[in-house]
């Protein structure tokens, strides 16, 4: 369980490095595309005919990108989960359970929420991956490189936002069990 | 006729249907009851003491994040250098086609004004994406070409 618990946290890591640079290339290619959509907006085979705004999209949304790290930190803030998400330039571990050993706790709901904290940065890189593919999605859909539904894409965002805290999130859950009644 | 096989059947014949019937049930069970006694015996078997390996693959991750955001770079320097290039040489092209009197029309004028404007846009990008994420977050771009990793604090 030891070694599962490291690999997934290693990959978590993975995707921890990643995700900024994804977002630096994701931001330079909307602000590009959308800046190259203002000057063909000046062209005979403009795409945008009748849409004017979707190059101003792709310009603002570079600047999501560039800042994911706050916009989801704002975004955590909105749904009431309090997780400040920043950028390090070093390698960091992961903060192990300290709700209680799984075997010597009081009951059940501190086992799961030991195995919730063990695995709770997979779960927050995860979320985060989904948000940021759900804002490249969304700038997509918005200048018709495919047909997911702009709404689909608000839910997938709001669950990558859920899952930036999910310890709390256990937490709330397990309270309607609680072993005290 | 043998009547003897249609009596009440033995308790030890019940169990045996049973076990029969439910075969891989109870297996299973019994497997897990047997993974189970490690877990039970070592008591704090569920990575209380783990820690990220400093060679794992998150680590490596890191270097190759850094070979995308400088690779990344530099293609990103490129494409707005040949879009600057592009729109500036267009801007002045459809400026004088707008004063030719074989081709004058007002549609060009515009896209004069365009092409030299974003010509602008494009050789000064960064601070412009720079703008974009003040607009968008109220705070300066946090992303640059040195690889970063993300980090989580959590409230409970």
């Amino acid at each position: 369980m030891q070694g599962l618990v490291n690999l997934v946290n290693d990959l978590a890591l993975a995707m921890a490095w990643l995700l900024p640079m994804a977002c630096y290339i994701a931001a330079w290619i909307a602000f590009l595309t959308g800046t190259w959509g203002l000057w063909q907006q000046r062209q005979p085979q403009n795409p945008f005919v009748g849409r004017p705004w979707v190059p101003w999209i792709g310009i603002v949304l570079s600047g999501v990108f560039a800042t994911f790290d706050r916009i989801l930190t704002k975004s955590t803030t909105s749904a009431g989960l309090d997780t400040q998400v920043s950028l390090g330039a070093s390698v960091t571990g992961y903060t192990e359970a300290t709700t209680g050993s799984v075997i010597s706790g009081t009951g059940p709901e501190d086992a799961i929420l030991s195995i919730v904290s063990d695995f709770a940065l997979f779960f927050e890189m995860f979320g985060a991956w989904a948000a940021f593919m759900a804002v490249v999605t969304w700038n997509a859909s918005a200048t018709g490189k495919t047909n997911r539904s702009k709404l689909s894409c608000l839910i997938q965002f709001v669950f990558g936002v859920i899952l930036l805290n999910p310890v709390k999130e256990a937490t709330w859950i397990l309270s309607h069990w609680t072993t005290s009644g | 006729m043998n009547l003897s096989r249609t009596g009440t059947p033995s308790a030890a014949r019940l169990t045996r249907l049973v076990t029969q019937r439910a075969g891989y049930r109870q297996r299973a069970v019994t497997a897990l009851g047997t993974l189970a006694v490690p877990i039970l015996i070592s008591g704090h078997a569920l990575a209380q003491s783990a820690t990220g390996s400093a060679n794992g693959i998150g680590a490596q991750m890191q270097a190759t994040a850094q070979e995308g955001l400088t690779a990344g770079g530099f293609v990103a320097a490129a494409c707005m250098y040949v879009a600057a290039f592009i729109c500036f040489i267009g801007g002045v092209w459809a400026a004088w086609q707008s004063r030719n009197e074989q081709n004058r029309s007002p549609g060009k004028v515009g896209m004069a004004i365009a092409g030299i404007v974003l010509c602008g846009l494009f050789a000064t990008g960064p601070q412009w994406i720079n703008k974009a994420a003040n607009t968008a977050s109220g705070g300066s771009a946090t992303v640059g070409t040195q690889a970063q990793a993300y980090q989580f604090t959590s409230g409970s």
